[in-house]
Formats: C-alpha cells, structure tokens, sequence
C-alpha cells in the first residue's frame, strides 16, 4: 500500500484551507503538506523544485477560482513543464457547472472533480483511489 | 345688292305691272334727270359703243372715277379703256362679243379686271347688250359697269381661310366630324376613316353608329355623359379621350373634340362639329408612366405648380389612408383637411426650387394610428427648365422604427441578462463557496468535539448550515437550467419514459397508496433534454403524491395528444387541487408554497420545473379545484418528420 508522501493544496481561501488541513489531519492524509494561495505561486515554486530535483507532491489539489493565474491557466502551463513523477492533479471546486466539470475531465493529467465543500468522506475516497492504485 | 339693280331696258310694259313702276318708266323717257340720276347713282359704269363708227364711244363719269381717273381729261374714244384693263381677260370678252352679236340670247356678261390709277385691281362685272336695226344688224352697244372688288376680296379672303384650315387639319392629322344631333346625318372626313385604317367608302353609309361600331361601350357611355353636360351648357365644348378599334386589331387612343354650332327656338342642339386627333402615343406613354407611379413600391405623388395632383403611387393611398381613388387633378389642400403651417411654408419654399427633407416625422393619420415617416419634397422642372410643380415621396419608416426599439429593448435585456448571469455566478460560485466552508468547518468541529452534538444550538446551527447548502444547490440548478438553452434537443418516446420515471418513485407511491396510470401511447415522441424531462415528470409525479387528498382513493393518470405544433401531455390527480383565483399568479414563483400542513414542500419544484419545460420549447398550463383535483398540461415540441 502507497502512501502520500507530500499532498499540494493550491487554493485562494483560507478558511478551506485550515478545513482541508484539519480533515488531512483526522483521517492521516499524508506526511506533509504544500499550500499555494494561488497559481502563479504554485508553478513558480513547484517549477524551482523540479528544476533542483528536490521532493515533489504526490498530489495536488487544485482550485479553479483564484487570483493571478487561475486554476486553468495553472494547468495549462504546468503539463507543459517536463517532469518525471506522476502527480494526480485533482480539481476541487465549488463550481457545479457541467461545463467546469467536462473541461476538467478533459485534461489527461487531472483525475477526479471533486465539489466543495470537502468531507472527510471525500477526502478518504481521494486517499483510498491513492493507496490502490496501481504503480 | 348691286348686282340685282341691272337695268331693265324692256320697253313693254304689262298692265300688271305696278303703277309706281310705269310712271318711272314714262319719266325715263320724258325727264333726262331721272336716266342721269340713275347712271351716276345705282352704276359704277356706263358706257355706249357705235358699232358703225367703233372708235367712238360715250363713258360717263362714273366709268371713269371707279378707276380713279378724271372723267374730264379722259377722252371718249375706245382705246382709252384697253390700257388700263387686264389683258388676259379680253380673250374672254371677245368671246363673249362674238357669241353675243350673233345670237343676242347669249349674254354678254363677265367679270373683266381693270388696274386702278393707284396700283390695285378694280373688279368690275361688266354687263352689254346691242342694238340692232329692223335686219338684227348690231348698230349700238349699251354696257354697264358693277364693282365687284369688295366682293372678289371677301371671295379671296374666304379662300385663302379654307385653304388655310384646310392646310391645318392636313398638318395636324385631324379626322373632322360633323353632326346633326336631331337628325343623325354625320359627315366625315377621310382622315377619319384613315386613322382606324379604312377609307371612307370602306364605311359607308355613314352614320353615328360608324362610331359605335369601332369603339367600346364602356367609352361610349362616358362620352355620352360628357355630350350631355355640353348640351346641358355646362360645358364649353365637348372633350373626351377614348379608344377605338384599328383594322389592324390593336386600339388607338383618339381625343375628340367638339362644338355644337347651331342651336334651335327651343335651345336644342343641331349641328355641332368635331375633331378626332390621334393620341395613341402620347397615352400610353403617360399610362406607362401613370403605372410606373401607381405601382412604385414606395409612397410618391407629382404635383403641377398649383398642388394638384399629376400622379400618386398606391403606396401613398395607403399611407395617408386616402379612401377617394380618383384624385388626379384635385387639389392637394382639398385632399388633407388639415395640414400644419409648417408644411404649407415648406411647400411655398419648395415651389421656388428648395429641396426640403425630413428623415423621421411621427405623423397621427386619419384613422388614429401613428406613422413613421421619412419625407423629401423636390422640385420637377419642366422642359424649358421652368419649376413645373413639385413630387413628394414619403417612406412609411414605422416599421423601421418599431424595430430599433425592439433592438434597444433587446439591447436592455441583454444588458439585464449578462447582469443576471453575472449575478448568478456569484450565487453559484462564491455563495456556495461560502456555505461550504460552514457546512466543512461545523462538520470539523463536531467531528473535534463529539460531546457538543446534542447541543441545541449546535443542532439549530447544523439545520441551518444545511437549508443554506440546499438553498444555494436549487439556485445553482435553476442557474444551470437559464444557461443551457442551446442544448441540443432530443427526441424521445414518452412513454417509456414515464414507465422509467414510475418506477423509481413506485415505493412511495405504493406507500402512499397513490395509483399511477401511464396512458399515453407508444408512437408518441417528444424533443427533450433526457435530464430535464426526467426530473419535470418527477417533479410533477411526486407533486401528484405529495399532495394527494387523504379522504379518497388517490390516482395519478398521464394521459398525451399530439397537436400541430406540440405534444400535450395531461397529468391529472384527485388530490389537494389549489385555489388558482387566490394563487395561479405566483404557481410557479420560487419558494412559494400553497399547503402549510404537507412536510418538505419546498416551493421550488415548480418553478425549477417551469424553466426546464420552458428551456426546451414548451409551456405549462394549469386547471385544478380545491378539494377535487389538479390537471397540469405541458406542452413539448416534437420531431415533425
């Protein structure tokens, strides 16, 4: 069985922020956690990290609605940054729109949408996915 | 009158004769100054010849002054006459001399020219008789001398006047006509006949009925109005344009002028004359033009520079709800009753050759209704680059006008749109991401602290957490439901559809002891989005059971007809029904309810329910009694073939 080594929580808001961190924490997410506020920072720091071949996350959670550089636009340039590790991109949203959703399914690297607010029961499905996936 | 006043020289006397007249002939004889007074007062000429000695011969003195001559100074030999007279008629006076001396019936009696002292002709009827002895032997000539000058004048004059409107009615093509209104006699001239193509022995006998035969009826009968009100005097001559029959088949068009020129005691008409002058050309390129204005698409009328009408379009009896058709030649101040200051200056002005235009004028016309309308009046000049009048041409610019405040309506709606969608963003982004971090951070703090969860306020707070959530995911649904208009449709069988629908609610309905009846029949199909028409069937299925009436056997039956542009689908309960006096106006309104004492009402089903029908085509009716039961109607659109 894997476990998340490192989880990467790139979101705007703080008060998810400390949720997600607590919920992490019950359920024994992962060893250690990356917070971004929004995606610049989060490419510029997981691009500096790529680039000195330190840690990287084992998974991200992404939201769509941020300042500076968006969750789209995070992705957009992030698939294009080479890297050797796989990392599961989830997209974690408030958004029910069909349309964020579909878009979301259409990038190869993202594998799930999940709709705010977070729950420990979501959270544990995302952990449980990980822990079984092949590889 | 001269000319009866010969000279009777018989000397027999009747005894019939008046008495006056014998005792002027005894005193002829006896009283020299009678024979003088009549020589020099009723002749222009005496004269008497000795045939046996022929170089004498006696003038009086009147002979002389018709030419101008001083009887004095003129000697009474023969050839004191010869230069003074025209040659070429003295062929003509030997003649008469011969014939005469030899048979004394023959008269000597011609018109001869002299040459006045002054240059002019003198015409002179010269008259003579001989005197003969016991053997008939001419021994004396007697001749006398009328002028007849005024009278060759007058005779030339009239000549030359026939020649001359002869020379007219040649030039100008017209056919003559003449008319006995009481007797029927008509007289025509052979361009007449020429102009239908005939010579005039080709129609004869002629009469008025050769008129009737070539033109129409319908012709005649105006005609025969217009030669009424000429006979009435009404008129001052008779004028009328009508067509008339060609040999060659085609119509000619034919002005016909005419005059009645001699009246009876009683004022009745007799004669009266006429023209008939062909217009063939000249009409038909004014009704080729009349039609290019009548049918002009847009609203256009001339006018000479009086304001009457020359011509106008069928478009400007439509515009200006003119109902009188016949209004060439009226005035245009007869035509509009009122008409402002302005446009009478604005006409003024453009009669002296301003263009004058408005490109939108709000005009009332008479009956009510108010026009758009653009208008340009412009000057027409005539050949000789005079101002002839002036043409109007209006364009009815009303629909243009309710258009671009349409757009601009439309302008708004889109405008109030976008803001809605704007809004309806926030709600579904920002709000729900609000309430979820309630609902994450109340669910983190009970899972950190268990024991508070019987806390009432917590409980309280946890509802409350949870109606926000819910609140928020219908406004979400209904937001979705305004942004997928453009979806594609799908067609689908209703009634498997239905079945699908029935089955998942069939447990409550079992519960509830509710009675679902699908009548509606295999080869209906309906254009829907699979979801919506799900979850409108649902919602109106559940509705039927919620609200089911406690106090009979509940039934819920979905029964569909196909229309010309919808499939209608019943869905009927005996349940609850509504008062729809108190409430059909907010029915279908968000988070309205109607029955305080059934649980999760919700108020939103039917209103969410209302914009799926409505995002894909369709409408909702409703009928329903309090106590008896609901009908509700949906109208969808359906594949036509």
């Amino acid at each position: 069985m894997r476990r998340i080594d490192i989880a990467c929580v790139i979101d705007d808001d703080p008060i998810f922020v400390f949720g997600i961190k607590k919920v992490m924490q019950l359920i024994d997410f992962c060893e250690g956690i990356m917070v971004f506020k929004n995606g610049q920072e989060a490419l510029n720091n997981l691009g500096a990290i790529i680039s000195a071949k330190e840690k990287l996350p084992d998974i991200i959670l992404l939201d769509l609605n941020m300042p500076i550089l968006d969750g789209w636009q995070f992705l957009d340039e992030f698939i294009k940054i080479p890297c050797e590790k796989e990392i599961l991109i989830y997209v974690v949203s408030s958004s029910v729109d069909p349309e964020d959703v579909l878009k979301a399914k259409s990038y190869e690297g993202v594998s799930d949408y999940i709709v705010k607010p977070i729950s420990v029961s979501k959270l544990k499905e995302v952990l449980y996915d990980f822990e079984n996936a092949l590889n | 009158m001269k000319l009866k006043k010969t000279i009777d020289l018989d000397p027999v006397l009747d005894d019939r004769e008046h008495y006056l007249k014998k005792q002027l002939y005894s005193l002829v004889k006896t009283d020299s100054s009678i024979f003088d007074f009549l020589q020099v007062g009723a002749l222009d000429g005496l004269w008497f010849w000795d045939l046996l000695d022929p170089e004498n011969v006696w003038m009086n003195s009147s002979y002389w002054t018709t030419f101008g001559y001083d009887p004095e100074k003129m000697p009474h030999k023969v050839d004191s006459w010869q230069d003074i007279v025209f040659k070429e008629d003295l062929k003509n006076v030997y003649a008469n001399f011969a014939s005469h001396s030899k048979d004394p019936s023959c008269p000597y009696d011609q018109v001869v020219r002299f040459k006045h002292k002054l240059g002019h002709t003198v015409w002179v009827r010269c008259r003579g008789m001989m005197l003969r002895d016991e053997k008939g032997k001419p021994i004396k000539m007697l001749g006398a001398h009328t002028d007849i000058t005024d009278i060759k004048n007058k005779e030339e004059e009239l000549r030359l006047q026939s020649a001359f409107f002869e020379h007219i009615i040649d030039g100008t093509g017209l056919g003559t006509w003449q008319w006995n209104v009481k007797t029927g006699e008509t007289i025509l001239n052979e361009r007449w006949a020429e102009m239908i193509g005939y010579s005039l022995a080709e129609l004869e006998p002629i009469s008025l009925g050769t008129w009737l035969e070539y033109s129409t009826k319908e012709d005649q009968d105006r005609s025969n109005k217009l030669l009424k009100d000429h006979f009435n005097k009404k008129t001052p001559f008779y004028e009328c344009e009508f067509r008339m029959k060609h040999k060659n088949g085609e119509w000619i068009w034919v002005l016909d002028r005419g005059k009645v020129v001699s009246w009876d005691q009683d004022g009745n008409p007799e004669w009266m004359v006429g023209s008939h002058q062909e217009i063939t050309k000249k009409k038909k390129d004014f009704e080729r033009n009349r039609l290019f204005i009548e049918q002009t698409p847009s609203a256009i009328a001339m006018f000479d520079n009086k304001m009457d009408y020359l011509a106008a379009s069928q478009k400007w009896f439509e515009i200006y709800e003119i109902e009188d058709k016949e209004i060439l030649g009226k005035s245009y101040y007869e035509i509009f009753s009122k008409i402002s200051e302005r446009r009478k200056k604005n006409i003024v002005n453009c009669l002296k050759g301003k263009v004058i235009k408005n490109y939108e004028e709000k005009v009332k016309t008479k009956s009510g209704k108010f026009r758009w309308l653009s208008w340009e009046l412009r000057t027409w000049y005539s050949n000789d680059q005079e101002i002839g009048g002036l043409i109007i041409h209006v364009s009815d610019i009303t629909t243009i006008k309710k258009e671009e405040e349409l757009k601009s309506l439309l302008r708004v709606a889109e405008d109030q749109n976008r803001r809605l969608k704007n809004f309806a963003h926030i709600v579904s982004h920002n709000l729900k991401s609000h309430s979820g971090n309630f609902e994450m951070l109340l669910d983190l703090f009970l899972q950190e602290n268990p024991e508070i969860e019987d806390n009432e306020i917590i409980k309280l707070f946890k509802t409350a957490s949870s109606n926000l959530s819910d609140t928020i995911a219908h406004l979400n649904e209904v937001v979705l439901i305004n942004t997928s208009l453009d979806k594609s449709l799908v067609s689908m069988e209703l009634k498997d559809v239905i079945d699908e629908v029935v089955r998942g609610v069939s447990a409550i309905a079992l519960e509830s002891k509710v009675e679902i009846n699908n009548l509606v029949s295999d080869e209906i199909d309906v254009l829907a989005i699979p979801a919506y028409l799900d979850s409108i069937l649902l919602n109106f299925i559940t509705n039927g059971i919620k609200y089911r009436s406690k106090k009979r056997k509940s039934h819920i039956t979905l029964s569909a007809v196909k229309t010309k542009n919808y499939v209608v689908l019943s869905i009927e309960d005996n349940g609850l029904g509504i008062d729809l006096t108190k409430h059909r106006s907010k029915l279908f309104g968000m988070y309205k309810t109607f029955h305080s004492n059934i649980k999760n009402s919700r108020g939103i089903g039917l209103f969410i329910t209302k914009n799926q029908v409505e995002a894909i085509g369709g409408k909702i009716e409703v009928t329903s009694k309090v106590n008896q039961g609901t009908t509700f109607k949906i109208y969808m659109k359906y594949e036509k073939n």
